[in-house]
């Protein structure tokens, strides 16, 4: 077992979490949707880095193993939360949507806790993938070996994610009685403090 | 096959809602926190919720001062090291009695003559008119949330009771100092997942910026 043992090294490790700690918070918030557990992932996240962290540091890409890592927490959580959702490894067959209502449904989104309670729907796969490749912005091949999945799993999951995150969007819309205004008054707590701005790095 | 448009909608929606949407507290306390693993396990983080629901029952050991000073085995990955010149003493000892029940380790400065850093001169000048000591307590885990961000470190329930507490920093975690019997500290712990568990710590004979030094030393190794 390796530690973080040597003040130098120690240091490195700290410079390498305030690099890192927004971008992976972030994905993991987009992912889970809640503060708390994607806090809790982010530090199981850096308690693992630390254990390795003196093969880590060497490598070409520290992040992206770190980002690798957090992804595996967060998917090992929730098929912890919902062994018995099938949603996890085989999603519901999503309705067709012409391009043009699916791009419309995304365009109008101009809310954080809109675009949250749309991912709700999502598998935390689904929800991976579009995090990974449209919040991130990592290429589809990276997100393939982030996942262990081929490309072309990628790519058809990203897809089947968006129609039903659009999906999910237009209905949610359509339900609302509530005027936005207020709905904006109930977004999430804590949204009023954001220093930080940014992507997994 | 999604196509370009749609592709680049779904980025340009995450751009515009989800880029600063990150709880700056939340980013602070990742940074605040310390991720070496002696002191924040696998174990712990795997062993957290089983050990939910009751205090860790450390041994008392007993015995006059010692000039090692003892460290106090809280869990598997939490140590406090008390300070130079301390003593072990019976939990409800009448030498530590205005501790809130029920204390799991108490130790004692009284008649410490051990040089040491600056906290014990502190530490030292309440033990000498009164003997200062503490009680430590390492409570259940819980899960925070944004309603009941705590267990027992409501500041609006200390507050109805006139406690006065105070968010302090405690060494590199958060805590909430209050006084009842004498001055009482609450230390979150990350337990992981999400976890936390609150170190309770009540101090007899000591100021509250003493007892915090004092537990500030104890987390520090």
């Amino acid at each position: 077992m390796e530690w973080v043992r040597d003040a130098a090294s120690k240091r490195l490790f700290e410079a390498f979490v305030a690099q890192t700690a927004g971008g992976l918070f972030g994905a993991g918030y987009l992912m889970t949707g809640d503060a708390l557990d994607a806090e809790g992932a982010v530090q199981e996240t850096f308690i693992r880095v630390a254990r390795r962290w003196h093969r880590v540091r060497s490598m070409d890409n520290p992040s992206g193993y770190a980002r690798r890592v957090l992804i595996g927490v967060l998917l090992d959580g929730a098929r912890r939360r919902s062994r018995q959702r099938a949603e996890l490894e085989s999603p519901e067959p999503t309705a067709e949507v012409p391009d043009d209502r699916a791009a419309r449904a995304l365009r109008e989104v101009d809310d954080f806790d809109e675009l949250r309670r749309g991912l709700s729907v999502l598998s935390p796969r689904q929800r991976a993938v579009l995090v990974l490749r449209y919040w991130a912005d990592l290429p589809a091949g990276e997100v393939a070996e982030i996942l262990g999945c081929s490309v072309a799993t990628v790519t058809s999951t990203a897809s089947r994610a968006t129609t039903r995150l659009a999906v999910a969007l237009a209905e949610g819309r359509s339900d609302e009685a509530e005027p936005r205004q207020a709905r904006r008054a109930a977004a999430l707590p804590g949204k009023r403090d954001l220093p930080w701005r940014g992507g997994l790095s | 096959m999604m196509s370009d448009e749609v592709e680049n909608e779904v980025r340009s929606v995450f751009a515009r809602t989800a880029a600063d949407t990150i709880p700056g507290e939340a980013h602070r306390r990742l940074l605040n926190r310390d991720y070496h693993p002696r002191r924040v396990s696998r174990g712990l983080v795997v062993g957290g919720a089983v050990a939910a629901a009751a205090a860790i029952a450390v041994p008392l050991a007993i015995g006059a001062g010692s000039a090692a000073a003892p460290a106090i085995r809280l869990a598997a990955s939490y140590t406090f090291q008390t300070p130079p010149g301390s003593r072990l003493i019976r939990a409800g000892s009448t030498a530590c009695r205005a501790i809130p029940p029920p204390p799991l380790e108490v130790f004692n400065t009284a008649g410490s003559g051990r040089p040491g850093p600056s906290y014990t001169v502190a530490i030292k000048t309440a033990a000498s008119s009164s003997g200062g000591c503490v009680s430590l307590q390492l409570e259940g885990a819980y899960r925070p949330t944004a309603a009941s961000p705590d267990s027992d470190i409501s500041l609006s329930h200390l507050q109805r009771y006139g406690q006065r507490p105070r968010h302090v920093q405690v060494g590199r975690f958060h805590g909430v100092i209050f006084t009842g019997a004498g001055p009482e500290l609450f230390v979150q712990l990350p337990a992981g997942h999400g976890m936390m568990r609150d170190l309770a710590v009540a101090g007899h004979g000591l100021s509250r910026t003493e007892l915090i030094r004092v537990v500030a030393h104890g987390l520090s190794s």
